[in-house]
């Protein structure tokens, strides 16, 4: 059984100190001062338009003691209508301003992180875990948001109550409002105390809650893999023992906070309590009316919710504030230089110098190459390909062909040796080069989306082109064409069919040197004969390094290179190398064997 | 709904799930002291104000220090019994609040879960909203039974206290509580279904963020890290405008909520005025009317959003009990005594094949499927994951039917191509019904390097398998399925993800095993380990045919 702890990704991207967050906020915020102090402005205006409230109704107790109540009572009535709209309608506004500019900076942060995250070197988007980084620009930024949307405007206008209600009472009387202040010393206690140990509980607390999301998750996706093992109880009781942890942590969090509420209610017995002494003795000593007295003691009990409300919501503002250091983390990684450069043009089209015609070739010198201190996936590798001619990397899983094909590609760079394309004096830039993955990655959006990732600006005729040319022509039939929306909520594809749209965007990128690494076998014949004919089309006319995942691509490359543990085992051309009788004429051997048909490939 | 006459299906109506929520387990009776509690402290609430106009009234007016004391002290009676009950009344909660999710939240699982699949599957984006949300909304009738109970109690303690001082006065009040609701309940419905859309398209940011993020190899592989950002920017700011839009539905919600609770305060303040200028009641009596009356404009604004907070619940329950009274997609067995499975061989009847397949233990049996999609179908069909026919399936001379799916599953696991990798060790992926690894078949599953490189039997895998590469989550499911004790282990299309090299030496490994094998695939690497290969007739009429493609001994 997994324990919680272990379910939290080990962060290894940074995380802003309270010191830096706080600046970075305070920086963003000061880009809009004038709206922000308007909109701050505006809520303080309402409030005090609210606050009007029990000095009119003290009023209306002084209208009837002195007994010229008559004429001045529909007066404070309509006051207090006046009072009213006039506190509704500037919240209204103000909370329109407030909220239209928080959520302006919130999309610049999360615009900015996002940017940064998805610039950081592919290397350092791994080992430090995708999901850390999906779990700041999503999770993260989600509880900022909800943070600012519901915590913010309640904290505003909570604060603006109280700062307000103490003015009244001064206004009133300074002495009233020093006895409404008797109070505050157990509030300070109150609050120091639930947040010293509120802050572990409720981290707990969303800890159990998140990894009891995540047995739930996985239980939901692998539920055919549940049923064939009939492991149903095993998981079952995995999620029932993770909710149960998190109800009796939520327990232990309601206890923090009911000694927290029965402080705060005793602190407002107390305020109450000297407010009402205080009105007694000045009302006695004739300093203040009865209606004033009566307004002091209003003015006090509406303070209940309010500070209620801003205490409770502290908490709130802490978990915020670690979201945010997280987020500010990564934008700081941006000041610190920490990006994968990627050339000016950034949509993988190749520049104009280096464009169609001038194929660059591959050369590798001596590279070596480890995951993380670990062992080495690559030792001292050379290779040369000839401008616009194919080589095909053979091995077993584990020696190091996707390693070699991404350092070619230009993501990451080699502990050792040299990786140039092109001359050594005018080495093309990496965007010159593409790679096409092992991961089969169908994006979110309509067919068009995915297509034009690759080259955002091209049109829908060179969409369609560059469909029918990979003879991904399947496409262009699905409901909506171009437009069909594609994936989970639209039209499913197989894995085989979103590997053929991956060949599509190559002929639509265009690039000079392609480096392909994907896999096909999951195709049936069909499918895999077109994307046969798609392979050839992409690699035709380029300089390209092709992963073999199917031995038949190894053959039709102008030569192949076998690797083992990392090292070259031998290269050459697919004859000379069945000739040299080495590693490779024996799997060959063996893959010759196995066609009942002979060596001709799979016929559809 | 659930058709009648079905006792083995649950009940899935919107009451039964609000049963579950409120009754079960003795949530009743807890629920039943909660409310009290919450009640109690309401109408404590509801006091302090009414006792304010007394200290003013009967210390305050007339200098009377005794009374002041007195008052005072009743005032701190007050504030004790108000904070004991909530106390009370909130840790209750937590425990009828989360148990009742908690067991809303099995049940909704286990009917995801359930062996005979549903007819109707929700896909895993909708099931985990019915699991997390749903059981989470509908758990939350608890708390809305517990705080509007109490806030009606408190409404009507005020009343009874403004009837006694004055009876229009009390009777204004339940008026003016009916309007409110009544009004509110207009303005909700429309802005609740604009608030809800844009919330929806708030989301969308981290949808797009998660896609792209996930995908960051592909968008590195091919240089479009750029138009990456520039896509998340867009979508970011469609969120921005649907956060903004829903913040201003709840803001002119809660404005108009403000401006009406105001202008009945105003009403009130107004009216009572009246009365104490004529004399109809006190000073004193005034004070507390207005005191009430402040209170009041809090507990009406939460009347307000009584109506809103059941809609939403009730669609959840509907949605859940949708998926509760889902019929199985695999008729449940008729009740009759079902005989014990004998040793005899299995026997596969494919559709639409000539003669039916007798697997002998030991065998390693190749069969060739027309493409991927003959390929999910013949496996689903071994593992009893769609409806088989009367003699499709034999099992030590007992109908796959008559077994019922649970008991086909300990003698034939066919796990499905597309598996799930699970976060926790290795080792108990590998054996998620306990036991130990086998050497033998991670060696032939070709796994023992990853076992050495990610540190061991005991070492994490991460969610889904995220430390693994595809190929090497591949030949864990295969591993996986390799180790079940059962009589006949059927492979989709084991070593798509690998490359030749390995493909070669899992055949080989294959062949070295004890297990019996039938293997789903086109890959002739794969095939050429077999003892027999099977290509089923086109599709369904052609004539099918068994050979031994290459007589090779095994």
């Amino acid at each position: 059984m997994t324990s919680a702890q272990t379910d939290t990704p080990v962060a290894t991207l940074p995380v802003a100190d309270a010191r830096r967050t706080r600046a970075e906020i305070l920086r963003r915020l000061r880009a809009h001062r004038r709206r922000l102090g308007a909109a701050l402005l505006t809520l303080l205006g309402g409030t005090a338009a609210t606050l009007a409230t029990p000095p009119v109704l003290g009023g209306i107790v002084d209208a009837v003691a002195d007994g010229a109540g008559r004429g001045r009572v529909p007066a404070l009535g309509i006051a207090l209508v006046a009072a009213t709209a006039v506190g509704a309608v500037l919240a209204y506004a103000g909370g329109r301003m407030l909220v239209a500019l928080v959520q302006e900076v919130l999309a610049g942060l999360r615009e900015d992180v996002f940017e940064t995250a998805v610039h950081l070197p592919v290397n350092t988007l791994e080992s430090s875990g995708s999901s850390d980084v999906v779990s700041r620009v999503t999770r993260d930024v989600e509880a900022v948001s909800e943070a600012a949307s519901d915590v913010l405007p309640e904290v505003t206008n909570a604060s603006f109550t109280i700062g307000l209600s103490l003015v009244g009472l001064a206004v009133l009387d300074l002495r009233l409002a020093l006895a409404g202040l008797l109070c505050l010393p157990v509030h300070v206690y109150a609050t120091r105390q639930f947040l010293r140990r509120s802050h572990r509980v409720y981290g707990d607390i969303r800890r159990l809650e998140s990894a009891r999301g995540q047995s739930v998750i996985e239980a939901v996706r692998g539920a055919e893999s549940i049923r064939a093992y009939r492991t149903q109880d095993h998981h079952l009781d995995d999620l029932a023992e993770r909710s149960v942890r998190a109800i009796e942590r939520q327990r232990d969090g309601v206890g923090l906070r009911n000694r927290f509420t029965g402080l705060l209610n005793a602190a407002e017995f107390l305020g109450l309590a000297a407010v009402l002494v205080t009105g007694f003795a000045l009302f006695g000593s004739g300093a203040v009316t009865l209606g004033a007295a009566t307004a002091a003691a209003l003015y006090f009990h509406r303070l209940f919710g309010p500070v209620g409300a801003l205490l409770g919501s502290l908490d709130d503002i802490q978990r915020a504030t670690v979201g945010l250091s997280r987020l500010v983390g990564i934008t700081d990684l941006d000041r610190h230089h920490v990006r994968y450069e990627e050339p000016a043009q950034g949509s993988g089209r190749p520049n104009e110098a280096q464009g169609a015609g001038r194929r660059p070739d591959i050369d590798v010198k001596g590279v070596s190459y480890a995951y993380d201190g670990g062992r080495p996936a690559l030792r001292e590798v050379s290779l040369h390909v000839p401008a616009g001619t194919s080589l095909a990397l053979v091995g077993a899983s584990g020696s190091g062909k996707s390693t070699l094909a991404r350092l070619v590609a230009g993501i990451g760079t080699p502990d050792r040796g040299s990786v140039t394309v092109g001359s050594a004096e005018a080495p093309d830039a990496p965007a010159s080069r593409y790679l096409v993955t092992q991961e089969v990655h169908l994006f979110g959006g309509t067919l068009a989306d995915n297509l034009r990732l690759a080259r955002p600006d091209a049109g829908d005729d060179q969409l369609r082109h560059a469909l029918r040319e990979a003879g991904a022509g399947w496409a262009l039939d699905l409901d909506a064409g171009l437009d069909t929306v594609l994936g989970a909520g639209g039209s499913p594809l197989d894995d085989g069919s979103v590997q053929h749209l991956a060949l599509a965007r190559v002929l639509l990128a265009d690039p000079p040197v392609v480096v392909l690494d994907e896999a096909t076998a999951e195709s049936g014949p069909q499918t895999r004969a077109l994307l046969q004919g798609a392979l050839a089309r992409v690699t035709a006319g380029r300089t390209s390094v092709v992963v073999a995942h199917r031995l038949e691509q190894a053959r039709q490359a102008d030569r192949v290179l076998v690797l083992r543990d990392g090292e070259v085992a031998e290269q050459g051309t697919h004859d000379e190398l069945l000739a040299a009788g080495g590693e490779y004429a024996a799997l060959w051997a063996a893959y010759h064997r196995a066609r009942p048909g002979g060596g001709a490939p799979v016929s559809p | 709904m659930t058709p009648p006459g079905s006792p083995t299906r649950e009940d899935g109506s919107v009451a039964a799930l609000f049963r579950v929520a409120l009754l079960r387990d003795g949530r009743g009776l807890r629920i039943g002291l909660t409310t009290v509690a919450f009640m109690v402290h309401q109408l404590c609430e509801a006091l302090v104000p009414v006792l304010i106009g007394v200290v003013i009234d009967r210390a305050m007016a007339p200098a009377d220090r005794t009374a002041l004391v007195w008052w005072l002290a009743a005032l701190g009676g007050v504030f004790v019994v108000l904070s004991l009950s909530y106390q009370r009344a909130s840790s209750s909660m937590v425990t009828v609040y989360g148990y009742g999710e908690h067991e809303l939240r099995q049940r909704a699982m286990t009917r995801l879960l359930d062996p005979l699949s549903l007819r109707r599957r929700p896909g895993s984006g909708e099931a985990l909203s019915l699991v997390s949300s749903d059981t989470y909304r509908v758990a939350g009738v608890s708390w809305s039974v517990v705080q509007q109970a109490s806030t009606l109690t408190a409404i009507l303690t005020a009343s009874v206290a403004l009837l006694v001082i004055s009876l229009p006065l009390g009777l204004g009040v339940i008026a003016g509580t009916v309007l409110m609701l009544v009004v509110m309940r207009r303005v909700s419905m429309p802005l609740e279904a604009r608030g809800l859309a844009e919330q929806g398209s708030a989301a969308r940011a981290s949808e797009v963020a998660t896609d792209l993020i996930t995908g960051i190899r592909v968008v590195a592989g091919m240089n479009a890290r750029a138009e990456a950002a520039r896509r998340y920017r867009t979508a970011s700011d469609t969120s921005r405008r649907g956060a903004v839009a829903a913040a201003r539905s709840v803001l002119a919600y809660s404005g108009l909520s403000q401006l009406l609770s105001g202008v009945f305060l105003a009403a009130l303040a107004t009216a009572s005025g009246y009365l104490a200028v004529d004399g109809h009641i006190t000073i004193g009596q005034l004070v507390t009317v207005l005191g009430l009356a402040q209170f009041l404009q809090g507990a009406l604004a939460h009347v307000g959003t009584f109506a809103s907070n059941w809609i939403h619940k009730r669609a959840s329950a509907r949605r859940l009990g949708t998926l509760i009274g889902e019929p199985p997609l695999i008729e449940p067995l008729s009740t009759g005594p079902v005989p014990e499975p004998g040793p005899a061989p299995l026997r596969w009847h494919p559709p639409g094949h000539g003669e039916p397949l007798d697997l002998r233990p030991g065998d390693l049996v190749g069969v060739v499927p027309h493409h991927p999609g003959h390929a999910r179908d013949l496996s689903d069909r071994l593992g009893y994951r769609v409806p088989l026919a009367r003699g499709e399936l034999l099992i030590g001379g007992v109908d796959a039917v008559d077994l019922g799916p649970d008991r086909v599953r300990t003698r034939v696991v066919a796990p499905p191509h597309h598996g799930a990798v699970f976060s926790g060790t290795l080792h108990a992926n590998l054996v998620p019904r306990g036991g130990a690894v086998d050497p033998a078949v991670t060696g032939a599953a070709m796994l023992n390097d990853v076992r050495e490189q990610i540190g061991g039997d005991l070492a994490e895998v991460g969610e889904h398998g995220r430390r693994l590469s595809g190929g090497q989550r591949q030949r864990l499911l295969l591993a996986r399925a390799l180790h079940t004790d059962a009589d006949l282990v059927v492979l989709d299309e084991p070593a798509t993800a690998v490359d030749p090299v390995t493909e070669q030496r899992i055949a080989e490994g294959l062949r070295g095993l004890p297990s019996t094998i039938l293997l789903i695939t086109a890959s002739p690497i794969l095939l050429s380990a077999c003892d027999r290969v099977v290509e089923l007739g086109g599709t369904g009429q052609d004539a099918p045919e068994s050979h031994d493609p290459n007589g090779l001994p095994r």
